[in-house]
């Protein structure tokens, strides 16, 4: 049956390598990152939550409110004494409230940056300031152990929460209620508190000191983060551990909710911001940062990624829009002329008699898919020995290499090149040769290529005889490895089925114990046991069981001849 | 009843000719002409009435509702083709090879034919009919020692010439005037060429010739010029297949080996059309009287019905003829997908192709390779292709495993192992893993585990165990890939099992997929697939020279029953009890199992045999199936119908036997005989060993007590039976910690000594480091624990030199670099 041509199918082998996700793609698609250098560690950045989405960043003794347009400041709030920590934004982003470390808690008109109030009462410095979800309310958590509610309007304390025995470092409003709030302490635990009663609601330790908490928006669950560990609690189910996350390795600062809470992030001390599947827990991408994290955030509107970090920096990274817009007017290039099309066909009416051909589709091919349909097979190669396929994918250029083995005309298209060619080749070789998937074909092209130009040919070319040196070395490092690898295997299958059978030592030593039969590590691991089988199963087949075990033990019996160490096996 | 041998599916399309008005297409298809719609592909006509192949059909000029057939059994046939009667009959007793032309009005007759039965020459013959009589007069000889091909043959040129390709030249007779000419190229690189198709222009006086080296020739005015103008057309790189001028003498069309139709316009040569990757090497190429549509024959049993933009309109497909210039044309065998109810086999290259039975024609075609078919540069070095030569359904159909090799053993190997899994939204099979190299060398044999269906289907993993000729097999399930963006599942390997190094054949698993039994040469050895452990070792009962070549367990009540066949015997263990049941003398090269019912079947080319595993019984035997080789057989439940349940054996399960001919054998009823049911017990052979005393006592005691180890035993000086029957075989892997133990003790041996030592002094102490240390300057003998450290140390250094020796085994990369070092 007659078909189209079928491209060459590419064996790409499959190598530990990150996996391109769409969330891979999705946070890969950020442009390069705008650093701006602060004056003291970044600690607090907090989004507001209408448009356009500027954003509060609290470093030393000030609050910058950038814009989210330009990343450029718009404003900066100074009006403090000490240290400031915890600039958050209202709901509405009409009121932006920090506390100091000069034990007060301020709010602030974000647009004029006036003080509209001062919160007196915590005797420590405040690290938490929020606004509850009613909007007239603030939260405060300070050093001096406590939990605070305010009142806006009156500027007056409502409650005073004694529970936490350690440093209040992070605390955040529940979305669903007006009184729910939830704070974790450097006493490693999570409170849950309504405002609305004298004391908390729900407690859970944490196991390591908290340094960010966050809650879900329909307010069920919460997670928290201290140490390198994250968790996931089930407030419904009166704090249920569901999760303990540690992929990072330090301490982790700041946790924030993206993509429309389908994922949240966590940033840690180690210098990256993990994004995770809310579903499952899991980590679906890594971001990588110049220093140790102290803060980050997400707009609510996905676009900006804002990073804070402990040496000063701030990061701002947008999401690539330029491109986007690019390919939406290509597409709508080719809609239109499409169109136009259509326009024609509509106005012209094939009589009955014209026979009438529609356009045909034409398939894009790869360069190297190009000539090899139309058997040019040494262009085919050259297409396929192009840089970005040589380095970049090779193997595209095995796979071709392959095909014109298949094709019986790898000898043809071998020969008759130059040097500079020839060295290209080689060069390809000496750098993929030690793949075990492509080892098979590159042995086979590099012989084809001795037979083709003959050793002295190549000898006499100076920058040939380099590569062909370079080779030579290449593969007795590679038999060397190879057999060490053996050994090591040889040695080490000896130890694991003389363990197996250590455990079986309690059953009978009958006819119904596993003969060479494990789990598949390697091909070649089979192998190894496979010649000791030859070796040794021969002269068992006539001899009793008890004599053939005491002739094994004899230490001349020519079969103990299997790859194994002695000396490790003693020490 | 006997039943006999009937053709289900196979031939190959010949010729094929339109009808007057497009609409029908003819297609001599073995004995019989098929009549095709051209305008849904179906197929309205079998017309049945010659007894052997119809080599040429042409339509009656004067009737154009009339079609005429002839065949190699000399018979000229006038056909009704709408109503699809015969109208008339002649026999011209000769064989006949083509049919040209019918002049009705001149009573003419113009034919390619044998000269007689037994001579291997042809002529283009002329019989006239005598007036008013049916008789035909004798025939007239145009042109002598043709070739039976009848692309090599035309008639043409204004209804008065015939050509005909005559090694390398051509013979050009004229009817008018009688003349024969005999016209060849001057051409020197031409000269010697074989013509191998030939073909007249309709209008023009003009013949068009194809070469062995791919040239067209034309001739012109062969006739009134002493030295006839010659054009040579070149783009054919191999021979041309076949040559075809359309009705109106505007285009020619030739077609060869590469699988390229190639469109001539005449006049303006250089303007051509291509409809590349046809598929197969083209056969024959037929244009519709309007001109509108060409119907292409390829290799590969296909004609396709391409419009005039060289585009596929319908194709009529017939059993596809695989492998085109390999000798075995189906490597993985025939297999049955239960979901479709289809036969499976090798179809084109790199393809399966499936064929209904339900609908006697060929589905389609699944490619599995996904290559591009490259035809040979020279017809006589074939490339090689990527063969499927391994397959393996699931019992439900979902999965399909294929098994794909290139070797030309020149460069090195590809070897995949692909599992295809069928989706219902698209009706088709997906790939869904690849592995490549799956063993080291070649897998010859796979199958999936069946379900047993008194478990739950979640609680039982798919498996599909692969046996390779690097004398171990590998058992694949199937694992969960799922991750947050797809759900998805994918083959891996579980484990390795391996038998004293011995090669592999067979395998099959039990009807409840509790138990794996593998062949391993002469030995055969039962499995727990799940816990990777051999349960048992069991011999073939014969002797160690006979490897098993396939072992089959029997289902329903055979459940127990494991049958192997041996290249000359047939032997049925039970498991349960261990012993040998019954054992018979019986050459066979396939053994079938039936999966719906408990029946087995051994095929050879020369006879079938329908047994039972629990009896030695023949159920029904049946010889000369096929006049040539069977390459593979089948059971297909439920494909016989049911008068057929009390002739031949039980069940409603038909045979389906593939022959080297590359034809679907199955074997029916003949209508109109009825003869006694041939139903013989045969004598059972003893074996020409020294088992064959003991079998015969087996066989006669049925299981009564059949302790096969027991009574074997007792009979005396047959040890080299028992030799193979090694239920007390020691696994080798038991000896490893003893091995190792062996080691360590003599260390710790080495270490109390020095602790005694440490008591004793210091000289006596100095006096155990010295000589273990260095054993060969010690002199004087110095009690049993310094022997013990001197043997352990011997020990240790003989293991590192062999282990070394083991390691230098010539490595190819060993060589190579040493090949390389030396330049």
């Amino acid at each position: 049956m007659a078909t189209s041509f079928k491209k060459t199918l590419i064996c790409a082998p499959k190598v530990a390598k990150e996996k391109t996700t769409p969330d891979g793609l999705y946070w890969k698609n950020l442009e390069n990152p705008i650093t701006v250098k602060e004056y003291g560690a970044i600690t607090d950045i907090d989004f507001c939550q209408t448009k356009p989405h500027n954003f509060a960043v609290t470093n030393s003794m000030r609050v910058q409110i950038y814009a989210a347009e330009n990343n450029q400041v718009i404003g900066t709030v100074s009006r403090f004494k000490d240290v400031a920590y915890s600039g958050s934004y209202r709901r509405d982003g009409k009121l932006l409230v920090a506390g100091t470390e000069d034990k007060l808690i301020k709010l602030f008109n974000p647009d004029t940056r006036s003080l509209l109030r001062t919160f007196k009462g915590h005797e420590g410095p405040v690290h938490v300031t929020k606004f509850l979800e009613d909007q007239f309310r603030i939260i405060s958590g300070s050093n001096d152990q406590t939990v605070r509610v305010w009142d806006i309007p009156t500027e007056k304390e409502i409650h005073v929460y004694h529970e936490h025995k350690d440093y209040v470092r992070d605390g955040v409003s529940s979305k669903s209620s007006q009184d729910i709030f939830l704070t974790g302490a450097y006493d490693h635990m999570v409170k849950l508190w309504d405002a609305r009663t004298e004391s908390s609601v729900l407690s859970v330790n944490h196991g390591f000191p908290v340094e960010s908490v966050l809650m879900f928006p329909n307010g069920g669950i919460f997670l928290s983060a201290g140490g390198n560990v994250v968790k996931v609690w089930d407030a419904l189910a009166g704090g249920k551990l569901l999760a303990t996350l540690t992929n990072h390795h330090k301490t982790v600062t700041s946790l924030c909710f993206c993509s429309k809470y389908e994922r949240f992030m966590s940033a840690s001390l180690d210098k990256h911001v993990k994004v995770y599947d809310v579903a499952s827990y899991q980590v679906v991408h890594t971001l990588s940062y110049p220093g140790p994290i102290l803060s980050h955030a997400v707009s609510p509107d996905d676009e900006l990624l804002v990073v804070g970090m402990a040496d000063k920096l701030l990061s701002i990274q947008r999401r690539k829009k330029a491109a986007e817009n690019g390919s939406e007017q290509a597409q709508h290039r080719r809609s239109s002329r499409l169109k136009g099309q259509g326009h024609m066909a509509r106005s012209f009416v094939p009589s009955k008699s014209d026979a009438v051909f529609e356009l045909k589709k034409r398939e894009i091919l790869a360069p190297y898919d190009k000539h090899l349909k139309s058997f040019n097979h040494s262009k085919a190669l050259d297409a396929a020995l192009q840089r970005r396929f040589r380095v970049g994918s090779p193997e595209v250029t095995v796979s071709v290499m392959q095909e014109l083995i298949r094709r019986g005309h790898i000898r043809a298209a071998l020969t008759g090149r130059d040097d500079q060619s020839l060295q290209g080749i080689l060069a390809f070789i000496h750098k993929n040769l030690s793949n075990p998937n492509f080892m098979g074909t590159l042995i086979d092209v590099f012989n084809l290529i001795l037979d083709i130009y003959g050793m002295p040919a190549l000898i006499n070319s100076g920058p040939l005889e380099t590569q062909l040196v370079k080779l030579k070395e290449l593969v007795s490092t590679e038999v060397r490895l190879i057999t060490g690898v053996h050994q090591i295997m040889g040695s080490l299958d000896l130890l694991f089925t003389a363990a197996d059978n250590q455990a079986l030592t309690g059953l009978p030593v009958g006819n119904n114990t596993a003969e060479g039969k494990k789990p598949e590590g390697s091909s070649s691991n089979s192998m190894e046991v496979d010649s000791l089988t030859e070796d040794i199963g021969q002269p068992t087949e006539t001899v009793p069981l008890l004599q053939a075990i005491g002739s094994l033990a004899e230490p001349h019996v020519e079969s103990s001849s299997s790859p194994r160490r002695p000396q490790k096996v003693s020490s | 009843m006997a039943l006999i041998p009937s053709l289900q599916a196979g031939s190959q399309f010949g010729l094929c000719k339109f009808s007057h008005d497009s609409r029908y297409l003819f297609s001599c298809c073995g004995s019989v002409v098929n009549v095709f719609n051209t305008l849904n592909g179906e197929c309205v006509h079998e017309l049945q009435g010659h007894t052997k192949q119809v080599t040429g059909i042409t339509l009656n000029k004067s009737n154009v509702l009339q079609l005429i057939s002839c065949g190699a059994d000399g018979l000229l046939i006038y056909w009704d083709y709408l109503d699809g009667v015969i109208l008339k009959k002649h026999d011209l007793h000769l064989p006949l090879c083509g049919l040209l032309a019918i002049n009705a009005e001149k009573k003419l007759i113009l034919m390619l034919a044998q000269l007689s039965e037994h001579k291997k020459s042809f002529a283009v013959m002329l019989w006239k009919k005598r007036k008013n009589k049916e008789a035909f007069d004798q025939p007239q000889n145009l042109i002598n020692d043709c070739d039976a091909n009848p692309n090599l043959v035309s008639y043409g040129c204004m209804r008065d010439c015939v050509a005909a390709g005559i090694k390398n030249k051509l013979a050009i007779h004229s009817m008018k005037t009688g003349k024969t000419k005999i016209v060849y190229d001057t051409d020197k690189f031409n000269k010697t060429k074989a013509v191998t198709c030939v073909a007249c222009h309709p209008t023009e006086s003009c013949v068009a010739a194809g070469l062995e080296n791919g040239r067209i020739l034309l001739w012109y005015n062969f006739f009134t010029d002493a030295a006839p103008a010659i054009s040579t057309l070149h783009w054919h790189s191999l021979a041309v297949t076949c040559l075809s001028f359309t009705p109106d003498g505007s285009c020619m069309l030739s077609g060869g080996h590469e699988c390229v139709l190639v469109r001539w316009q005449m006049g303006s040569q250089n303007n051509r059309d291509f409809k590349p990757r046809m598929g197969a090497p083209i056969h024959r190429i037929e244009s519709s009287p309007d001109g509108t549509l060409y119907a292409v024959n390829t290799a590969d049993n296909v004609i396709q019905l391409l419009d005039i933009s060289l585009q596929v309109q319908i194709v009529y497909r017939g059993l596809t003829r695989c492998n085109f210039y390999v000798k075995d044309p189906i490597p993985c065998g025939l297999d049955y997908d239960p979901r479709s109810r289809t036969l499976v086999t090798n179809g084109l290259p790199g393809h399966l192709q499936f064929y209904s039975l339900n609908l006697n024609k060929q589905l389609y075609n699944l490619d599995i390779v996904g290559q591009n078919y490259i035809s040979p540069e020279n017809i006589d070095r074939p490339t090689v292709v990527t063969e499927i030569t391994s397959v393996a359904f699931s019992h439900n159909g979902q999965w399909i495993a294929t098994f794909e090799v290139w070797d030309d053993g020149v460069f090195s190997p590809e070897m995949r192992l692909k599992f295809w899994m069928y989706s219902s939204e698209a009706q088709t099979y997906t790939l869904n893993t690849r592995v490549e190299y799956p063993h080291e060398e070649k897998i010859i044999k796979m199958l999936f585990r069946p379900s047993d269906p008194n478990k739950s289907q979640s609680d039982q993993t798919s498996t599909l165990v692969t046996i390779g000729k690097d004398s171990c097999f590998k058992l694949w399930i199937l694992v969960d890939d799922t991750d947050i963006y797809r759900e998805n599942v994918r083959w891996d390997c579980d484990s390795v099992g391996f038998y004293r190094g011995l090669q592999g054949l067979s395998a099959d698993f039990s009807s409840d997929g509790s138990t794996l039994a593998v062949a391993f040469e002469h030995l055969l050895t039962i499995w727990d697939p799940d816990n990777g452990v051999v349960r048992t070792t069991l011999s073939n009962g014969i002797s160690p020279k006979e490897n098993i070549e396939h072992i089959k367990f029997g289902s329903n009540k055979c459940k127990h029953q494991l049958v192997l066949a041996t290249s000359n015997h047939l032997i049925s263990w039970n498991l349960l009890t261990l012993s040998i049941m019954w054992s018979i003398q019986k050459q066979g090269s396939i053994l079938i199992k039936d999966p719906a019912s408990d029946i087995m079947a051994l095929v050879s080319t020369e006879k079938l045999c329908v047994f039972r595993p629990s009896s030695a019984t023949m159920l029904y035997q049946q010889n000369n199936v096929s006049s040539s080789q069977i390459l593979d057989a089948v059971f297909v439940p439920g494909a016989r119908s049911n008068t057929l349940t009390d002739v031949g054996w039980p069940g409603d399960s038909q045979i389906y036997f593939y022959n080297a001919e590359q034809q679907l054998i199955t074997l029916e009823t003949p209508d109109h005989q009825q003869d006694s049911p041939k139903k013989t017990k045969i004598a059972q052979n003893l074996p020409q060993t020294a088992l064959s005393s003991f079998i015969a006592e087996s066989v006669t005691r049925e299981t009564q007590d059949t302790k096969a180890k027991d009574t074997m035993c007792k009979t005396a000086g047959q040890d080299m039976i028992y030799v193979s029957l090694l239920q007390s075989n020691e696994p080798v892997s038991l000896y490893c910690d003893k091995y190792l133990k062996n080691l360590v003790v003599k260390r710790k041996q080495l270490k109390r000594p020095l602790s005694q030592a440490d008591d004793a002094g210091d000289r006596e102490l100095d006096e155990v480091e010295e000589s273990s240390s260095d054993s060969e300057s010690e002199e004087e003998p110095a009690g049993p624990p310094l022997k013990c450290a001197k043997s352990a140390e011997n020990v240790s250094s003989r293991k590192v030199e062999n282990m070394d020796k083991l390691l230098s085994k010539p490595l190819d990369w060993v060589q190579w670099c040493s090949s390389l070092s030396l330049k």
